[in-house]
């Protein structure tokens, strides 16, 4: 009996695993560029930035994020010999949603301003 | 009583300037040369210029270049890599003090300095800005307008200039929007044909984050066109990212000289002769990288290389820093580097910034050592005819800046240098950082003592360049 208990949950596990996955595969990440950025649109972008990363001013150039999806932050002023490493960005549209999603954290914000196509 | 005793309690002058004595003592690379001063006498700005070496290098100037503060607003400010607000033209002021002299150094693809109707190019002499001349007003309010003009503080600014091209006899006038403009680190990749082989020829102005794919392209191209040399300019570099140094370096040289040598070693004060006082790390010689580092190319990738035993370097007194490292850490295991230009910055130093209350103070920490222990170069690296005082001697030659031809151009003058060199191991006469149109014999009196430029690019420098 233990033996078909168990068994039995692995079965559900695995059931449950597949669900799950099947919803992830319906909903993917795809990379994605933004297409009409709007003033709000660039607001929200450097907003979400700025609090991925703890609140500090970003300055964003208008054309981010509208030719790769891969958004690069790093300090404004370097000191010359810098040790550390800038912190990485990615735009990505699940289903009709723009997410961005930072790399180090893995921290999503969907970006309810902005639209955005599959790069 | 460590630093933490006193830290981040803001608004007593004393407690700040404890904190400041305590935190030098602690990490300070020559704290033991800082003389100790009671807290209690000094402002808290003063007191901070206080907690610094005065000993001076071989050449007389000071030891410690590199000390000062940012308010931590700014310290904290972020950009996407490579962004900031601008014209995208970078002035080179070779007269600081009336008559000024003002130029175009470079300029950015893509950005206002370059749009239809505005057409800058290196050699373009700004003669006025917002209606004051640039030249010779030294009124208060004209010196603000001119670094109002010049170096606005956001995008959306829009001022007007009046310049001379290179070579026109006449003047033009135009308005300039600022913008957040997008830096192109490396510009201006290609072979130059000689009789003997293809030299290759590349400027590197920026060591950002976007830079390593930029370099990597640039290499692949230089690689394909099968160049027997490179010429590396790296005038107007002011440094960043150690770890892109670490790449080019990698990429110039290849693995038969790098392979398990040192880059670069971190060396902090004797406190700490095997941990990073401030990240608690070992402290392990750094290799050199012989894959990409994650900045804007995934970790791990192949770096090309070129597998040059030699490579020549284009560098001005802007030439600072992590650059520094690449002719330093490429000297280190035996490629040999040929430097025509002028002496390099001097600054085989860093800081981890720390701010405390509302400051952020950078005092050196560290510095750099290569794979034969040599960092001793804070008079800088200079070509070896340099007349007069020099940093660390280096075969090559002293040449002035040439902002009467184009960067990349064979016939600009340290290119140029650069190429007869390589032929017949000679140089033109020595002329340092003198730039070519200002007459030596009124030129001490104008420029400051071995400069040949002062860019704004650097955050030791003033944001603001023009003084009474």
């Amino acid at each position: 009996m233990a033996r078909e208990s168990d068994a039995s949950s692995v079965i559900r596990l695995r059931t449950l695993a597949l669900l799950l996955s099947g919803c992830a595969s319906a909903q993917p990440d795809v990379a994605a560029v933004i297409d009409k950025p709007t003033k709000e649109s660039r607001a929200e972008l450097a907003q979400a930035v700025s609090s991925a990363l703890n609140g500090a001013p970003v300055t964003l150039a208008d054309d981010a994020l509208t030719r790769d999806s891969l958004l690069i932050i790093e300090r404004a002023h370097l000191s010359g010999r810098d040790l550390d490493k800038p912190e990485h960005f990615r735009l990505v549209k699940i289903g009709k949603d723009c997410a961005l999603v930072h790399e180090r954290t893995g921290k999503r914000t969907t970006l309810a301003s902005t639209t955005c196509v599959p790069k | 009583m460590p630093s933490g005793s006193f830290a981040a309690q803001c608004g007593s002058t004393l407690t700040e300037n404890n904190w400041l004595r305590s935190w030098t003592n602690e990490l300070y690379l020559w704290y033991d040369e800082v003389t100790d001063r009671d807290p209690a006498l000094s402002t808290t700005p003063d007191y901070f210029a206080l907690l610094k070496t005065t000993a001076t290098t071989p050449s007389g100037k000071p030891k410690d270049k590199f000390h000062f503060t940012y308010a931590t607003s700014a310290w904290l400010a972020l950009s996407q890599s490579g962004v900031s607000a601008g014209y995208g033209a970078e002035w080179a002021v070779i007269a600081r003090f009336p008559p000024r002299r003002i130029v175009v150094a470079y300029t950015e693809p893509n950005s206002p300095a370059t749009a239809a109707g505005v057409n800058l190019a290196r050699g373009a002499e700004v003669l006025a800005v917002d209606g004051v001349d640039a030249v010779n007003d030294n009124t208060q309010t004209g010196v603000a307008t001119l670094n109002a003009g010049l170096f606005p503080a956001a995008s959306g600014e829009t001022h007007s200039f009046t310049v001379r091209d290179l070579g026109a006899s006449t003047p033009r006038t135009f308005t300039m929007q600022s913008a957040n403009v997008t830096l192109t680190p490396v510009q201006n990749v290609a072979p130059i044909t000689t009789a003997s082989g293809p030299v290759g020829y590349m400027l590197f102005n920026d060591h950002i984050a976007t830079a390593e794919s930029a370099l990597i392209t640039a290499i692949d191209t230089l690689k394909a066109a099968n160049i027997t040399d490179l010429v590396l300019d790296i005038r107007y570099n002011g440094g960043g990212y150690l770890d892109i140094a670490n790449e080019l370096a990698f990429m110039i040289a290849g693995s038969g000289p790098t392979a398990g040598r040192t880059f670069e070693q971190i060396v902090f004060n004797p406190k700490y002769p095997t941990t990073d006082p401030v990240t608690g790390q070992a402290l392990a010689p750094i290799p050199f990288h012989t894959t990409t580092q994650g900045f804007s190319v995934s970790s791990g990738q192949p770096l090309p290389a070129l597998n040059l035993p030699r490579v020549f370097v284009l560098t001005g007194t802007g030439t600072c820093s992590a650059s520094e490292s690449i002719i330093n850490s490429l000297r280190g295991v035996g490629v040999q580097v040929i430097q025509v230009g002028a002496t390099t910055c001097g600054k085989p130093y860093g800081f981890y910034p720390q701010d405390n209350c509302g400051t952020t103070y950078f005092s050196i920490e560290f510095k750099g050592v290569n794979a034969i222990g040599f960092g001793d170069y804070t008079d800088g690296f200079s070509p070896g005819n340099t007349a007069g005082v020099a940093g660390t001697l280096v075969p090559g030659c002293s040449v002035a800046d040439d902002f009467a031809h184009a960067l990349g151009d064979p016939a600009e003058g340290r290119l140029a240098a650069a190429l007869g060199y390589r032929m017949s191991t000679t140089c033109p006469a020595p002329s340092g950082f003198a730039p070519p149109s200002v007459k030596s014999s009124v030129r001490s009196a104008l420029v400051p003592e071995a400069d040949d430029g002062l860019m704004s690019k650097s955050p030791w420098r003033e944001n603001r360049m023009l003084r009474r």
